[in-house]
Formats: structure tokens, C-alpha cells, sequence
């Protein structure tokens, strides 16, 4: 093997020759990466492993108490499972469905749960206590987080065990025995009834264990257990390694753990509630914010786009019925249409995140962007002609109206995506309920990423087909963009769109290096192509040698007009000013 | 690496500490494991057992005691013991020795014959000091090729040089290498 056998010599040296081989350098960075990055994932693994191995061995130990969940728990939380699973972005495509739930016999009616009554600890030390039982749930929580993503690692499947069971569409989804961790969906249930409670319980025992549209992630079949991996899952996880522990409170016996993901041009907060329950520690609720600025526009990552196709996704559910959604018939109100020709029926919204009518128009309206909204999806929580809305706000209760079931979108793949401009970008993806692609646009709007428009393409060459199309193009505004001055290359014009009818305009002549001037007014262009405004504002922009930037405000109550001008074969906009003539001799092409 | 300090790291931020640790240990381990397992094992069984032997130390490392020494002495005998499980592991899969040769395989890192022991101890004690003797960079050159096996390309990317220039100065201490052993009673 050996070229030279006479370093074989070297082999099973001592102490001080093994000191001396260290100092060569013989590792690459790619190698060291690689060996540090197998070593961190080993240690997830021991980790999970050693959590569970401790959850179940407590739950072998004493006094037991049992209790059973009532079952509308079960359906309680799903809208708040989708958007707890796309506020994690990459884990969007974990639930694909197409039919209403079907409750099932895995529901949590008849889970019946070992519960340790031990002693909970006398003294607590938040240094130590804390640190660690984060540090174990959080493990814990990554692992439940991937096998509901549709990832096995960490556990083992044995390939030579495998049952296929027809899925909602007649297909066949073919599910692996799980050979080590649980044996039995009660046995899941019952770990993470150790790590979990609230809300957070019922959204993961949801999506491990019950049929979502699609056939559920683990199935007890012939007294053994099965699990369904995911064919797209998401391994774009943020790194929990490093986290604080706040808000500790000694009265209730629970604290926060704080995560903070700091991106190159953004701040994001993650937050597990933990209580002691039962004597054990729980992770009770999670929560996620975002911190962007401005500069953030320019920053479109994969996660915000699949953040922004799961939200898209689940308001157009809600929009086409709700197949996500769970409704309580029992509980039903009827209203008549304003002419007395139709009645329309509401149910009691039952799915646990959206709680009310504020809460829904909020989630809606950071989703989508004014124009798309108030031309397709306003519908959700008004409607002004005839106030049937798809949800109404009763006696502190969501109800719902009872409509036909239906749904737009099913997002599959990995999305494409292009940049328009700093603040726009189109997301071409799958859509497998049309079997085809959809086009979505992305925009930059009060800090957010939101969709502005969407289109369905019948292939990819991105064509819109006019049956399928839903929504006009709505962005494409005639005059909104930005321009140059033909005559003078030191001239721009920008317009906005802020609504339906009002732009805001931005007129900038640029003097020297240092010197600019700027100009800002608002209106609205009539039927004639003309904006008349008033009320402009005029600065004078001058850079410092030192690069500081002093702005003077020359006046605020100029008025004037733009006007669309087409001399010969060129379109343009001419600006008349009518304070100090500044736009003689402009004429701002279209870029 | 005192074990306080990696605490207080530790205590800090866990993924900053493991990185510091790997950082501070990584060639002197990957030298131990190499040491064990160069005449029977690929390059990636070696890989995988220099990562086995930083996620026992991750895992089972007390983050709370105050030892103020340096880790050294507890990341060496780690990395020794898993390497010996692992040399185990490798020759029993390939039938080189059987499960059940226990005090074989205690014995593995020391020869029973003293006075062989003390012969290759001071053989391997000249040789390394004839490495030395080469200067550098011609000592890491040969070590790194005919100890580590590198190619020429890889020991030129590590040392900013061309690969023409490490296989003309390798064949060149080689030689030397040789000259200078034979002179000590050492033929190679």
C-alpha cells in the first residue's frame, strides 16, 4: 500500500511522535468542514436519541394518571399548523393536499396518556436548569420538526418492510417500518405529550398522525408502525445552537428560549414558551418575528419565497372554501342575501390560528398587496354589496360561509426565481392542482414581501393562457417606472403606484457631483394621460466631503402637471412647472 | 484549550465552542486516528472516525466542571480509544482478526518484545530526526507523501507551491532522507 515502507515505522507511535506528526499541516479547510460538519450532525443525533431514550424511560417510572383528549382538538389548530409550518420557510411543501379532512381513527379521541408523577425539581438554577432542558427540547423539537417535514434522518426505516397504502386520488403512497425510536403512533403521541403541550402538541400530533388531505406521515399498520418520507423536504433549517433564556418566572414555572437568526440584512426572532407540566418541561408555543428594513428589499431568498407561496397557498385556500380548515356544523347561522332571493349558511370556524375577524384580515393583507386584494381576496372579510363575506365575526366567534370546498393552488417543486427589480421578483413553480405552472409576483410593501399578482402559464415558456388567467395582470401599470431624460442624461423621473388611482412622483436634476435637486408631489393622471398636482415639495440635495448629506427644503407648494406626450414615434411625459420652470426642456422617456 | 475555557465558551455560544475545539484538536487528532488505521483504513473511514470522536466530546464534555488544565489529555484519549474500536471494527469486518482475540487487541498499540519495542522506539526516534534535519519545507513534503500519502497536487495546494516543484523536492529529500539514514545504520 505503502510506497515506502519504512514509514510504516510511524504507526503506533508514541505520544511524542504523534506531537510531531500533528504539526505538519495535512488537513485541507474543505476537509476540516467537512469532518466538523459530520461531527455536529453525530451530535444532533445523540442528542435526540438520548432525549427520547430519557422521555421514555420517565414514563416507565411511577404513578400514573391518565386522561383523555377531547377530539376536536384534533382539527383545532390546523390553519395554525400551516402558518407555524410556512413562518419556518422551507417547510412549506410538508403538507400537500387536495380533499377535505377526513377525520380517521388515529384521531386524538382515543389517545390515552402515561403521565410521570414525580417530584419537580425542589431548587432551580436558571444557568443550568434552563440551559439544559432547552438544549434537550430544541433536539427534540428539530427531529419532530424534519419527520413531520417528511426527513427520516435520525431514525431508522427498514426498507425490506413496506406497505402501500391508496392515497386520497386512487395513487398509491408507500410507507417504510420504522425499525428503531417508536413502535406504535401511541408511542409517538405519548413522546411528544413528553416534550409538548396547547397548541403546539395539537398542531404536530396533527401533522404526524392525522390525514391532512393526504395520507398521514406515520400509520399503525398490522400492530406495526410506518412512516411516509417526504420526497421534497426542506434540510434549510436555522441553526438552533445558539439560543437565550428569557422571561424565566419561578411563579408559573416557565420560560422563553430565544433564537436569533441574524441574516446579512435582516434580524429574526424565534421563540418556544416553555412550561413545566406534569414535571416535565414543554414547549408550549412558538412564535416567529422579523426584523427588516428597507435595504432588505434587495434581498429575495429562497426562504422568503417559499414563505410567500405557503401564505399564498393557505389564503387562497381559505378563499375557495377552506380544505384546510375545520368547521363545526352544529353551530351554524343563516343570512339572507339583501334582495331575499338565496340564504347563505355560516359555520363556526373552528381552526385554532385564526381567532377572529382582525387576526384574519391581518394575516390576509400581509400576504397579498392592495390591488390583488381588493380584486380577489378582500372577499375573505368584506363585501360591501352584500355583506356575505367568506367569514363573519359573531358573538366573538368566526363563522364561515358554507361553500363548496375547492383550491387553487398545490405549490410543488423547487421554485424559480427572478429578479424584476430590487423591490420585485417573479417565483415560477408548480402548481399540481393545475398540473401546470404559476407565476407569482413578489413585492416589496410596509416592510414586507407580499404577492401582488399571480398567473397561471399553460407551459414553460411562461405564456399566459387567458382561460386559466385569474387575475388580470395588475401591476402592469402604463405609468408607473422609472425614466430618463432624453435631452439631459443628469435628469430622472420616477412614478409609484400608491393605490388605484394615485402615484406618487419622485423628479430629480442633478447639478453637480454634489449638488442635486429634488422634486415630490403625488396625483392622479385622468382619462387624458395629465397629472395635475400641488403641494410640491422641492429640496436641494448637497453631499459633503466628508459624505454626509445636508437636504434643504427650497419650498412645499408647487404645482403643476406631467402630461403624456407622444411627438413623432417617441411616448413620453413632459413636466410643466409651473413655480420655477424647472421641467422645461425635459422629456422623460420610459426605461 | 483549558476545559474553563471551553466552558466559558460554551456557556457563550455551544456552536462557537465546538468550532474553537475543533479548531484548537483536529490535526492532533486526525494524526492520532491516521496513526491507528493508515495500513487498513480509506481516507473517508478516517474522516468518519475523527468526526465520531468530536461528537463523543461534544456530547459527553462537562460543561460545568473547572478543570483548568489543558484538554489535550482527554480529547488524546478519546480519540485513541474510539481509534482502537474502529481499528477493531475495520479488521473484523475484513477477517482480519476475530471478535473474540480480546488481549490481541488490547495489545495492539504495544508489541510484547521489549527489546523489538525499544529498537523500533529508537529507529523511529532517528528517523523523525532525520525528517527534521531535511528543513523546511522538504520535512512536511515527506511526511506528507510518504507518511500521509498526499499527492503532489494536494501537498502544492497546501503549501502554495506547484506540483512540479513538490515532486522534484520530494524525489530530492527522499534521497537525502535516504543518505543521511544509511549513514545512521538505517537502510530504507
Amino acid at each position: 500500500m505503502k510506497e515506502n515502507r519504512e514509514f510504516n515505522m510511524l504507526e503506533n507511535a508514541d505520544d511524542k511522535t504523534l506531537d510531531l506528526l500533528s504539526e505538519v499541516p495535512v488537513l485541507t479547510k474543505e476537509e476540516k468542514e467537512r469532518m466538523l460538519a459530520m461531527s455536529k450532525k453525530k451530535l444532533d443525533r445523540m442528542n435526540r436519541e438520548s432525549n427520547i431514550k430519557t422521555n421514555n424511560d420517565e414514563y416507565q417510572v411511577s404513578g400514573v394518571e391518565r386522561y383523555k383528549k377531547p377530539k376536536w382538538q384534533a382539527l383545532a389548530s390546523i390553519a395554525a399548523c400551516l402558518l407555524l409550518v410556512g413562518s419556518i420557510g422551507g417547510t412549506m411543501f410538508a403538507l400537500k393536499q387536495n380533499k377535505p379532512i377526513v377525520e380517521n381513527d388515529n384521531s386524538l379521541s382515543n389517545v390515552t396518556t402515561d403521565v410521570t408523577t414525580t417530584i419537580p425539581p425542589s431548587t432551580w438554577d436558571i444557568e443550568t436548569t434552563c440551559d439544559k432542558e432547552a438544549a434537550s427540547l430544541l433536539g427534540q423539537y428539530r427531529f419532530i420538526q424534519e419527520l413531520a417535514g417528511g426527513n427520516p434522518d435520525g431514525m431508522e426505516l427498514d426498507e425490506n418492510d413496506t406497505k402501500s397504502v391508496e392515497n386520497y386520488d386512487g395513487s398509491l403512497v408507500t410507507y417504510y417500518r420504522v425499525a428503531d425510536i417508536f413502535s406504535s403512533v401511541g408511542e409517538l403521541k405519548r413522546h411528544l405529550e413528553s416534550m409538548m403541550t396547547g397548541q403546539l402538541l395539537n398542531d404536530y400530533t396533527a401533522l404526524l398522525t392525522c390525514y391532512l388531505g393526504e395520507a398521514e406521515r406515520f400509520k399503525d399498520i398490522d400492530g406495526k408502525l410506518y412512516y411516509k418520507p417526504g420526497s421534497d423536504y426542506s434540510t434549510e433549517y436555522n441553526d438552533y445552537t445558539d439560543y437565550k433564556i428569557e422571561n424565566y418566572d419561578a411563579g408559573t414555572n416557565s420560560f422563553d428560549i430565544v433564537i436569533i437568526n441574524e441574516h446579512p440584512m435582516a434580524k429574526e426572532t424565534e421563540v418556544f414558551h416553555v412550561v413545566l407540566e406534569n414535571s416535565l418541561w414543554k414547549l408550549e408555543s412558538y412564535r416567529i418575528e422579523s426584523e427588516t428594513s428597507d435595504m432588505d428589499a434587495s434581498t429575495f431568498e429562497r426562504t422568503d419565497a417559499l414563505q410567500l407561496l405557503s401564505s399564498l397557498e393557505l389564503v387562497d385556500n381559505l378563499m375557495a372554501g377552506g380544505i384546510y380548515t375545520s368547521v363545526n356544523q352544529d353551530d351554524s347561522i343563516e343570512y339572507q342575501s339583501p334582495d331575499g332571493s338565496y340564504t347563505v349558511k355560516y359555520n363556526n370556524f373552528v381552526s385554532g390560528g385564526l381567532v377572529d375577524l382582525n387576526n384574519l384580515t391581518e394575516m390576509v393583507k400581509n400576504t397579498v398587496t392592495e390591488p390583488a386584494l381588493s380584486e380577489t381576496y378582500s372577499y375573505i372579510y368584506e363585501d360591501e354589496k352584500n355583506d356575505l363575506p367568506m367569514f363573519k365575526e359573531v358573538d366573538g366567534k368566526l363563522y364561515m360561509r358554507d361553500n363548496g370546498r375547492g383550491k387553487s393552488f398545490n405549490f410543488q417543486g423547487n421554485p424559480e426565481i427572478i429578479k424584476k427589480s430590487d423591490k420585485s421578483y417573479e417565483i415560477i413553480t408548480d402548481n399540481e392542482v393545475t398540473k401546470g405552472k404559476v407565476k407569482v409576483t413578489a413585492v416589496y410593501e410596509d416592510g414586507k414581501w407580499k404577492v401582488s399578482n399571480y398567473e397561471f402559464l399553460d407551459d414553460e415558456n411562461s405564456n399566459v393562457t387567458d382561460s386559466e388567467s385569474v387575475t388580470a395582470s395588475l401591476n402592469d401599470d402604463v405609468y408607473e417606472g422609472l425614466y430618463y431624460d432624453k435631452n439631459d442624461s443628469n435628469n430622472s423621473l420616477s412614478i409609484d403606484r400608491r393605490n388605484d388611482k394615485l402615484y406618487s412622483v419622485h423628479i430629480t436634476h442633478k447639478k453637480t457631483d454634489t449638488v442635486s435637486e429634488e422634486w415630490a408631489f403625488t396625483g392622479e393622471f385622468n382619462g387624458r394621460g395629465v397629472l395635475n398636482y400641488e403641494k410640491c415639495c422641492k429640496n436641494t440635495i448637497t453631499i459633503g466631503e466628508d459624505g454626509s448629506v445636508m437636504s434643504v427644503t427650497d419650498y412645499l407648494d408647487g404645482t403643476g402637471y406631467l402630461r403624456i406626450s407622444e411627438p413623432g414615434d417617441e411616448t413620453g411625459i413632459i413636466w410643466i412647472d409651473d413655480k420655477d420652470n424647472a421641467g422645461a426642456g425635459d422629456f422623460f422617456i420610459k426605461q | 484549550m483549558t476545559g474553563i475555557e471551553y466552558c466559558a465558551l460554551y456557556k457563550k455560544s455551544k456552536d462557537r465552542a465546538y468550532d474553537t475545539l475543533f479548531e484548537s484538536y483536529c490535526d492532533y487528532v486526525y494524526a492520532i486516528v491516521y496513526n491507528k488505521l493508515r495500513s487498513i483504513a480509506s481516507r473517508e473511514d478516517i474522516e468518519e472516525c475523527v468526526s465520531d470522536i468530536f461528537s463523543d466530546i461534544f456530547f459527553s464534555y462537562d460543561t460545568t466542571s473547572n478543570f483548568a488544565g489543558d484538554m489535550k489529555g482527554y480529547v488524546g484519549t478519546v480519540a485513541k480509544r474510539r481509534a482502537i474500536n474502529t481499528f477493531r471494527k475495520l479488521t473484523a469486518n475484513s477477517g482480519h482478526f476475530s471478535e473474540d482475540a480480546e488481549d490481541e487487541l488490547i495489545n495492539i498499540g504495544a508489541d510484547t518484545d521489549i527489546e523489538q519495542d525499544s529498537d523500533l522506539a529508537e529507529t523511529r526516534s532517528i528517523l523523525i530526526s532525520k525528517i527534521n534535519e531535511l528543513g523546511e519545507p522538504d520535512s512536511t513534503i515527506i511526511i506528507q507523501k510518504y507518511y500521509y500519502d498526499r499527492s503532489s497536487s494536494e501537498i502544492a495546494d497546501m503549501l502554495s507551491m506547484k506540483a512540479s516543484a513538490v515532486r522534484m523536492r520530494a524525489a530530492r529529500a527522499l534521497n537525502k532522507l535516504k543518505t543521511t539514514l544509511a549513514a545512521a545504520g538505517i537502510t530504507m
